[in-house]
């Protein structure tokens, strides 16, 4: 049995990021810049909402010239789902089931 | 960026790849690529953080908590090892026959558990353990149940009962360690 807690406020702000532009796939940075988090926090949360199934990763091109790609990362449709129950405060941890939003 | 943040910036990402679990490494990769978009004013701050991800990421891994679990058995069998020799060598021991050859008897016993943890892995030590926790166990309730109530008897009961303490231990910490391993081949790769 999966044990299901409640996103931290940290995941809640990161969550509540991703659903801005949810198709849009975003940076390691840009998420720092938009969220305040540390990359020794974010990170982390990162690789926990992959291994979660709720967030998708994937190499981009680099829009700068001579730069190497970038890791981008944006929300699973199990993902958007968490998100918008945690911004409804609707989500079920317990049951690790997630509301969605009308 | 002068030199030497320069230099601190590369061994913090040398750091961070070689504390990263093997599964992490295309995290690691991430933060590094990552890093190459950063104002180089930021990217030292950017980098220690990327080490703290290796370590939170080595420490969640299951693989940390096996293998912590392990060196607990090993040197937790040595330490017991060296008590038991410690022991032997003690006044109190001496004037008690069998004593002394118990002790170093159990020093013997928990030196083989360690080299069967380290060469045969935590299963040879719930077999040996095991099969000693019974003999253990055994030999307690005979004191207990068939002995007259001696001063010698209770030492000896107190002697049964510590090793048979650390042995159950030993049998939980070893089940501890297998059950980690299976959990580490469920997670997906």
């Amino acid at each position: 049995m999966t044990r299901q807690r409640s996103p931290s406020r940290q995941t809640k702000l990161v969550l509540s990021v991703l659903t801005v532009r949810p198709s849009e796939w975003r940076y390691g940075y840009e998420l720092i810049e938009e969220t305040g988090l540390a990359s020794g926090t974010l990170y982390p949360m990162l690789m926990r909402l992959c291994d979660q199934g709720l967030l998708e990763s994937q190499w981009v091109p680099s829009s700068h010239r001579g730069k190497p790609p970038r890791h981008a990362y944006r929300l699973t449709a199990g993902g958007l789902d968490l998100a918008f129950a945690v911004a409804d405060g609707t989500e079920n941890p317990a049951l690790g089931q997630q509301g969605h939003p009308a | 960026m002068n030199r030497v943040t320069k230099a601190l910036e590369q061994f913090t990402w040398h750091l961070a790849s070689a504390i990263a679990p093997r599964e992490r490494a295309g995290w690691i990769a991430a933060m590094i690529a990552e890093a190459d978009h950063i104002p180089p004013d930021r990217r030292a701050r950017f980098a220690v953080g990327c080490a703290v991800a290796a370590i939170h990421a080595r420490v969640a891994a299951p693989q940390f908590a096996r293998d912590t679990l392990h060196a607990l058995l090993v040197t937790g069998g040595l330490a017991w090892a060296a008590l038991n020799i410690r022991f032997a060598g003690l006044p109190v021991a001496a004037e008690h026959p069998g004593m002394p050859s118990f002790g170093f008897a159990m020093a013997v016993m928990f030196a083989v558990g360690v080299l069967a943890a380290i060469r045969r892995g935590p299963s040879a030590v719930i077999v040996l353990a095991g099969a000693a926790v019974l003999i253990a166990g055994a030999a307690l309730l005979a004191i207990k149940f068939t002995l007259p109530a001696t001063p010698e008897n209770a030492l000896w009961f107190a002697l049964l009962a510590e090793d048979l303490t650390v042995l159950l231990v030993a049998v939980i910490t070893a089940a501890a360690v297998i059950r980690l391993g299976k959990t580490r081949k469920e997670l997906p790769q």
